[in-house]
């Protein structure tokens, strides 16, 4: 056995990266399960719809990215509500079956016209949390390095400036170029810390939106019982709607930050995305926004940790790099088999 | 009740995570039917000890029959790289067939004049053969052809007929490909196809018995999954009475070769570059088009022997997509490493899932084996994130300090699609570039033939930036100038016809670079395009800049009777 501890931290850093990809992609499937008691296959597809307004509202109309993003949110959350009007209300919320199939059916339909107006090529977009933003002041993006001198991109005029190197000129060059910090020798990217940030700021606004509002106590009361809700007055159609369109907003918003970790937007950028969420929320428990997030992030880990790092690396097996989907069915597996509920969802107690 | 409800869910929910990793993940396509991911696991991982260090005696006798088949002679290719090729043997031969036809490439009508000519050519030395006696279906049984091609056609089924697939108005030809899945920007290249198969039928229709048919394409999107190229090849032949198949994919087209070639059923052209389809002995009614993996990997070779002298031996890294047309790569480049220990010191291949959304980890494992040399060997979105990667995970920085190269694969030569996207660590990538000009590149728009191909698409609203469509010309083409030839020939269109046309097919190409030939010549040269460019990517300027010689052995590739079981050319 290999134990390189060197390239520990790398592994690390990749699991924060991946887990911070399936932990957004996990809290809209919660969100959804929290409303509904179902899991939604198309979660995965409308994040992808969100991530395309995203490209066209930024990089075809050439709007701020971060203006996109919110107006993509919009956007999504209309369609979220509409689709839970049009293809699920009509539905006994009960019989859980109809409306699955219906979700499957949302995800190939999606998927199909997304790929019919935008093709199955990779489109590039910007990343939210790539390098510094070209609107710091004097900055200046790393370009290439060559012996002595570093040559820098100046943002201000576009040209390329040789600075030498070790000058002050030269290190603010190679922090604003960068895409990363380099710690204890491995890279933690702006990306991932900017996802989990992101991520935070959202389970807090989350956390506000349905602890101090209306249409949140709405929700909660809901979704802890549809029917008692009913009876107090709660018009559950209109929530169930609202959850749909808090759903259809995540899913947005994590699939527009990982576009980037992905190479760009595609119509098939969540599909094994989802199967990795899907775990993450069975573990964290289906019905626990904290829990998602966690369980998310611990998905990611194993993969980098135990599976790249200790299989491939330690153990030096190469074949152990393919099983990291593999690892994903296991943990949902064992889960379920020995805590259904997840570890912070709620355990169901059944009276006689 | 809540629970039982629950566990129901729960049970859909992973089903539905098994089918999914059913679509996602690819099989080795060995066998009918779909294989589930934990079979499909432990059959890499066995596949995977066997390649380990203490089979490795075994594996060398073993690999020492098969060695490097499906590719030209390690030593003709590491000559032409070398620059010592038989030049003048390739002048002469140049000059002679200059002589014979001059024609003006610079225009659209002189390309189409010279593929007239040369189909004429073509045409008149099959028809001399077929009225002698020597080629066609003779009283036998036995269809022939050129250097010793035969079929053994009363093995055919008994119901199968030669004009399937040709009614009143039509030619009706299948094709499975990807367009769904995560190699689904592929499945555009059926688009592309067809856009040429349409101007074919409105300029210059392909004629039966004096009346044009068009040529129609029956498109089945097989998502990448061989388990599904298997169902719809049982389609295409018994519900749509299809004339012939082309496949897409290694996994894919090794699935159903067996079956098509029984059933007497042509299948050229296929898109992959798996040296499995240089096998005209078991597999006549089956060719490729492009450049073999099998030679890419030894072009692998040739080049850091050649170029990365001051570093040798290096230390190389690949990472492989874990299904037959990955393996081909790793199988070939293992094979040119073991044999060439001054070459490489140290080979790591690292294996991915065929749908894994991201590659950190693999790129991590890769950065930390710290190489001179890293190859991907991979397809489809993945060759964007591999190149994407390698920058992030710092690998790109490393191995250009140290003086070393980065390649990706021939496969993933797209601009629009794998390059761009990746911006400035697209920098500097070295390809083996197949010897075909990629039509989205500013120093080819304007040839005659890649200008005709990007209006056409323009006209019929497809988008010529992604030069995928453009591939479907590529292999569109020569299609239409062997069911030309074949229509000309005695008997007129048929798939005996056709297969002998596209075994003695000899054309300009277009769409391929200048010293690059495509030929296929029966028993003798069961490879179309042997030759390739040695490219290295200017992200500014958004092109291959080809550097040095391009590199052409055309016939000499050997074939290769692929082992299934085993892996290598029998």
């Amino acid at each position: 056995m290999n134990w390189n501890f060197e390239i520990l931290p790398d592994f690390i850093f990749n699991g924060l990266r991946d887990g911070a990809v399936y932990a957004a992609a996990a809290l809209a499937l919660v969100l959804i399960f929290k409303a509904t008691t179902l899991i939604n296959f198309a979660t995965g597809e409308l994040a992808m719809l969100g991530a395309f307004f995203v490209y066209v509202l930024n990089i075809e109309q050439g709007l701020w990215l971060w203006l996109s993003i919110a107006i993509a949110m919009l956007i999504s959350a209309a369609i979220g509500a509409a689709v839970e009007r049009a293809l699920v209300r009509p539905f006994d919320p009960a019989d859980h079956l109809p409306v699955v199939l219906i979700t499957l059916g949302l995800f190939l339909i999606i998927n199909a016209v997304a790929g019919d107006v935008w093709n199955y090529q990779v489109r590039r977009v910007n990343d939210p949390f790539g390098a510094f933003p070209s609107w710091v002041p004097n900055g200046s993006e790393l370009k290439t390095s060559s012996e002595g001198t570093i040559a820098c991109l100046n943002n201000a005029d576009g040209e390329l400036v040789e600075v030498a190197a070790g000058t002050a000129d030269a290190q603010m060059c190679e922090m604003v170029g960068r895409t990363f910090f380099e710690v204890i020798g491995a890279r933690l990217h702006y990306r991932t810390i900017g996802t989990w940030i992101a991520l935070a700021l959202a389970l807090i606004a989350l956390a506000i939106i349905l602890g101090k509002t209306k249409a949140g106590l709405a929700f909660r009361a809901v979704s802890s019982n549809t029917e008692s809700a009913r009876l107090v007055g709660v018009n559950t159609g209109r929530t169930l709607g609202f959850g749909w369109a808090l759903a259809s907003v995540f899913g947005t918003l994590s699939a527009a930050l990982v576009a980037p970790a992905l190479g760009g937007v595609n119509p098939n950028m969540m599909l094994t995305i989802l199967i990795y969420a899907l775990a993450g929320a069975a573990l964290g428990g289906l019905d626990s926004l904290g829990g998602a997030v966690i369980g998310g992030l611990v998905v990611g880990l194993i993969k980098s940790v135990l599976v790249s790092w200790f299989g491939v690396v330690v153990l030096g097996q190469a074949y152990f790099s393919i099983l990291q989907l593999a690892m994903a069915f296991l943990l949902i597996l064992i889960v379920l088999l020995f805590r259904p509920a997840g570890l912070f969802g709620t355990r169901r107690i059944e009276r006689v | 009740m809540i629970k039982r409800r629950m566990w129901r869910l729960l049970a859909l929910l992973f089903a539905f995570s098994l089918v999914a990793a059913a679509c996602g993940g690819d099989d080795d396509a060995d066998d009918a039917g779909a294989s589930e991911t934990e079979t499909e696991t432990t059959a890499a991982a066995s596949e995977d000890e066997a390649m380990d260090e203490e089979m490795a005696e075994e594996e060398e006798d073993e690999g020492a029959t098969g060695a490097l088949g499906g590719a030209a002679a390690e030593e003709d290719i590491e000559a032409a790289v070398a620059g010592e090729d038989d030049d003048e043997e390739m002048a002469d031969e140049e000059m002679a067939e200059e002589e014979e036809m001059t024609f003006d490439r610079s225009t659209l009508q002189g390309i189409f004049d010279e593929a007239a000519a040369r189909r004429a050519k073509t045409v008149a030395e099959l028809t001399e053969k077929v009225e002698a006696g020597e080629y066609g279906v003779g009283d036998d049984g036995i269809l022939r052809g050129p250097a010793g091609f035969e079929i053994d056609m009363n093995e055919c089924p008994s119901d199968w007929s030669s004009t399937t697939g040709i009614t009143d108005s039509q030619v009706r030809i299948g094709h499975t490909t990807a367009q769904s899945g995560n190699l689904a920007a592929y499945g555009v290249i059926a688009d592309g196809w067809e856009n040429y198969f349409n101007w074919m039928n409105a300029n210059d229709p392909i004629m039966v018995g004096g009346s044009p048919r068009d040529l129609t394409l029956i498109v089945k999107d097989d998502g990448y999954v061989a388990a599904q190229t298997i169902e719809f090849v049982d389609e295409l032949i018994e519900a749509e009475n299809v004339f012939s198949i082309l496949t897409l994919g290694s996994p894919n087209t090794l699935a159903v070769y067996d079956k098509l070639n029984e059933e007497c059923i042509p299948q050229p052209f296929v898109m992959t570059g798996h040296p499995a389809w240089g096998d005209p002995v078991n597999h006549p009614w089956t060719t490729g088009l492009q450049m073999s993996y099998s030679t890419e990997s030894i072009l692998w070779g040739a080049w850091i022997r050649e170029n990365l002298s001051d570093l040798l031996p290096v230390k190389v890294a690949g990472l492989v997509m874990d299904n037959d047309f990955g393996l081909a790569y790793e199988l070939g480049f293992h094979e040119w490493a073991e044999a060439n220990t001054d070459v490489v010191s140290e080979y790591l291949p690292v294996r991915h899932d065929p749908a894994a959304p991201t590659l950190t980890n693999e790129m991590t494992t890769i950065a930390a084996f710290e190489p001179d040399v890293f190859i991907s060997m991979t397809a489809g979105n993945p060759c964007l994130l591999a190149v994407q990667e390698a920058g992030q995970s710092g690998l790109y920085d490393d191995i250009n300090a140290k003086g070393g190269a980065l390649f990706t694969p021939s496969v993933c030569k797209a601009i629009e699609a794998y390059m761009k996207p990746a911006g400035d660590y697209a920098n500097n990538w070295w390809i083996v570039g197949g010897g075909i000009k990629d039509s989205t590149d500013p120093k080819y728009v304007d040839e005659p033939f890649i200008a005709f191909v990007n209006d056409n698409l323009v006209e019929a609203g497809l988008d010529p930036a992604v030069s995928l469509y453009a591939t479907g010309y590529m292999f569109g083409y020569p299609y239409g100038e062997a069911l030309r030839i074949a229509a000309d020939l005695p008997g007129g269109l048929n798939r005996t016809n056709f297969i002998l046309a596209v075994r003695s097919i000899d054309m300009y190409h277009p769409q391929a670079l200048d010293g690059i030939n495509a030929q296929l010549n029966g028993s003798a040269d069961a490879y179309f395009i042997e030759g390739s460019d040695f490219s290295q990517f200017d992200a500014g300027a958004q092109t291959w800049n080809i550097i040095g010689d391009i590199v052409d052995v055309n016939g000499r590739s050997t074939n290769c009777a692929w082992d299934k079981d085993n892996g290598g050319c029998r």
